[in-house]
């Protein structure tokens, strides 16, 4: 394998990599003490006006006033000297803090007013970004390329599912050049004839099915979404055999690790491309009446969280997206209420194009992520209250 | 209150090292040889220095502990002051305390730092840069202080030129002396005309790395009198760190406020100083330096600057070794250029021009360049003691 791309550094204090994990979901959020109130940047773990240790990270107003620009015309880390020239600037935020930022496009000038951003760079880390104030769309100030979705080569595993068909149509819409949709057929009706898809068989339980897709087409391959999944939608303790959660892992699991082992070497290559598994919300905590789904969903998490550690230094990108339930002939059997499809797709494309990691969709998967990160033993207790009542 | 005077104890024996762009040393090395020439210029025995002050940035995982182990001294005070810029004057008159306290008799004061092969200090310089600096592109203090200048353009109106003359003058005064690493003087269409490095700051507003190592002594006039040593004395000093914290951009030094206190202990006033010393890692850094010390009102250093003549010849002379945008920036050691030049002035051991009828003269030291502006601000004002 070739020299690893350059970098932004990743060095970090724990207090400021916090940051880190808001950007992932595209939050601005801040430290702000408990006692005074004050919102504290640079970033540490005592109040710098009343000294109180007590600081909770919130969202927080993002507008500001431009204090001065400039044009970094000489870097010393080889990724900055790539990319130069850069422009920075130091902004007052209207909640107090001067922060440093990279400057968007349209901001030109001191006194000019500004929204801020906290956007993911290429290697994963925070850096706060600094547009307009009348910006709508988070601009992409650090211009990563794994931002972008027109001209892009896109292959979408379990096409003809529910998700999946949304998928090949929202790629489209978003400029795709083209859009690979895999299915263990290789011949599904609805795209037959589509512009721009190419359709190609695919069982990612088969090792060699995998292999010679990644043969054919891994070298195009710029956004793989690893959406193909199976559930037997069934506790530990139904059926007579382990077949069903043996299923699930084959699929959940293991097709996925296949799937990426193949066509990542190609993205690692081109040192550019971006992965996408799409997981579930109970991939955090068992809803224990599927719960071999979720036991493989929670592999597949596992797994997305060591791949990308792999992946981030090759300048490889991978997503995950957490929906709860989603509308499609998998779930016929489950309770309402239920997210379109389209709706998940639609995040998929957005999450990709704010240049975010994670993505929990819809009302029930964020409340649902809130609650088991602060505390996951009551979300446990309730999930285990769904089970019917035993005879 | 003014601060007790520091009356019966002085500084002598300026000694420099050779200054190499890059070096494969150590800059325990360099320290070496600083205490070396130490020890010869001044006929000290070594064991006679019982107290070391030490800065550096790249002497870790070392420390003033450590080199004493290393050097054979067994001092009875030890110091690491890792501020840069602000080392010099800091290390000056921590040591002044300590033999007026009793702590130590000689105090060697010594600065050293060789220019990182790759990857800058800059990256872990502190938690703020690592964090919030650093990723975003900016190598070292530039971009900090490209932000810095472009606010002191807008908000005091001050051209390009008016940076340029005090690049001029010291490349002027750098000419003359023995270490600078430019023989060559600098004219106004050179410096306008130079690339730009980071948006308004040109080529000749940052200066050059180089590795070096600077020191002094510090005892009693007694000794350095029974040593035959040449001498100055310390008029007074002024320290403000993390000062003005409520300015959203840097616009003025910490010691502005303490301008008062410090020509009231050395009894004079900015008209009396033959010379000024002020820290030159950017030239907008020497304007605020100039405006605190009172040789003009606050927001006009950059006329003053178009007005008077800076040179080593001139009505205000400025930096009168070249600076280190002649001599280089070895940085902490940096921070121990101004000294050593005001004391060479003072007793007449100049490397470079002499200012005519030196009488005393004010040395300005600035460093720690931490988030968007500088922590640390010193000032003393030395008198003329006994000429070599």
């Amino acid at each position: 394998m070739k020299k690893r791309p350059d970098l932004p550094p990743r060095m970090r204090g724990r207090p400021a990599r916090r940051l880190t994990s808001a950007a992932v979901l595209g939050r601005f959020e801040l430290p702000v003490c408990t006692s005074c109130g004050h919102v504290q940047y640079p970033i540490g773990e005592i109040c710098g006006r009343c000294l109180s240790d007590d600081l909770s990270w919130q969202p927080v107003a993002r507008n500001g006033t431009v204090l001065a620009t400039t044009v970094i015309c000489h870097a010393t880390e080889a990724y900055f000297q790539k990319n130069r020239p850069i422009r920075v600037g130091s902004i007052k935020l209207d909640i107090g803090p001067v922060v440093f930022a990279r400057l968007g496009q349209d901001v030109l000038a001191a006194g000019q007013r500004v929204k801020l951003s906290n956007q993911l760079d290429r290697s994963g880390e925070a850096i706060l970004c600094a547009s307009a104030e009348e910006t709508t769309k988070v601009e992409n100030v650090l211009a990563d390329p794994n931002r972008e979705i027109e001209g892009r080569t896109v292959l979408v595993t379990g096409a003809n599912g529910g998700i999946g068909r949304a998928l090949v149509s929202a790629f489209l819409e978003a400029g795709a050049t083209e859009v690979i949709a895999a299915t263990r057929s290789g011949d599904a009706k609805e795209f037959s004839g589509a512009e721009r898809v190419t359709q190609i068989a695919l069982d990612i339980t088969d090792a060699a099915s995998v292999r010679r897709a990644s043969e054919t087409i891994g070298h195009r391959v710029d956004i793989l979404v690893n959406n193909a999944g199976f559930t037997a939608i069934s506790g530990f303790f139904e059926g007579s055999d382990t077949q069903g959660a043996r299923r699930e892992m084959e699929v959940n699991y293991f097709g996925t690790l296949e799937m990426l082992r193949a066509f990542a070497p190609h993205m690692k290559a081109r040192r550019q491309g971006v992965i996408v598994n799409v997981l579930t919300v109970l991939a955090h905590s068992c809803l224990p009446s599927m719960g071999s789904y979720c036991a493989s969903k929670a592999a597949a998490l596992s797994l997305t969280q060591g791949v990308r550690a792999e992946l981030i230094p090759w300048g490889v990108r991978v997503c995950a997206i957490f929906p709860s339930t989603v509308d499609t002939p998998a779930s016929v059997d489950s309770p309402p209420p239920k997210l379109a499809p389209r709706r998940v797709a639609q995040e998929i494309i957005r999450m990709i194009r704010d240049g975010e990691e994670d993505c929990y969709p819809g009302d029930i998967a964020r409340d649902l992520i809130a609650a088991i990160r602060k505390d996951a033993k009551t979300v446990e207790r309730e999930m285990a209250l769904a089970l019917p009542e035993p005879d | 209150m003014l601060p007790k005077e520091y009356s019966g104890v002085v500084v002598c024996a300026p000694v420099s090292t050779v200054r190499p762009r890059t070096t494969r040393r150590t800059v325990s090395w360099f320290l070496g040889s600083v205490l070396s020439q130490l020890v010869s210029r001044s006929g000290i025995g070594r064991y006679e220095i019982d107290g070391i002050v030490v800065a550096s940035y790249g002497l870790a995982p070392d420390n003033a502990a450590s080199l004493a182990e290393y050097f054979g001294l067994e001092p009875s005070f030890i110091m690491d002051i890792p501020y840069g810029g602000a080392s010099g004057v800091m290390a000056m008159s921590r040591a002044a305390r300590a033999i007026q306290a009793g702590d130590a008799e000689v105090v060697a004061c010594m600065a050293a730092d060789i220019a990182p092969s790759g990857y800058g200090i800059y990256s872990n310089f502190s938690s703020a840069t690592r964090d919030h600096i650093y990723p975003y592109g900016a190598g070292g203090a530039n971009a900090t202080f490209a932000l810095i200048t472009a606010n002191y353009m807008a908000e005091r109106g001050a051209s390009a030129e008016s940076f340029g003359s005090i690049c001029v003058a010291q490349r002027y005064n750098g000419a003359r002396h023995k270490l600078s690493m430019f023989r060559k003087s600098l004219t106004m269409e050179e410096y306008l005309g130079a690339r730009v490095i980071s948006d308004p700051l040109r080529l000749y507003d940052c200066v050059p790395r180089c590795c070096a190592g600077e020191g002094f002594l510090v005892m009693s006039e007694d000794r350095a009198r029974s040593l035959g040593l040449a001498f100055a004395r310390i008029g007074g000093v002024i320290e403000r760190n993390a000062g003005y914290a409520s300015d959203p951009i840097m616009r003025r030094v910490g010691i502005s406020r303490d301008r008062e206190r410090l020509y009231s202990q050395a009894s004079l006033g900015p008209e009396d100083m033959d010379f000024v010393q002020a820290y030159d890692d950017y030239p907008v850094i020497v304007m605020m330096q100039l405006e605190a010390l009172g040789f003009c009102a606050e927001g006009e250093g950059h006329r003053l600057a178009l007005e008077k003549k800076l040179t080593v010849d001139g009505d205000l002379p400025l930096n009168t070794s070249g600076g280190m945008l002649s001599l280089g920036q070895p940085g902490a050691a940096g921070g121990f250029l101004g000294l050593n030049e005001a004391i060479r002035q003072l007793t007449g051991q100049v490397l470079g021009e002499q200012v005519p009828d030196v009488r005393a003269g004010v040395v300005s030291c600035f460093g720690t360049v931490n988030y968007l502006r500088g922590l640390c601000c010193n000032a003393a004002i030395l008198k003329e003691g006994v000429r070599s």
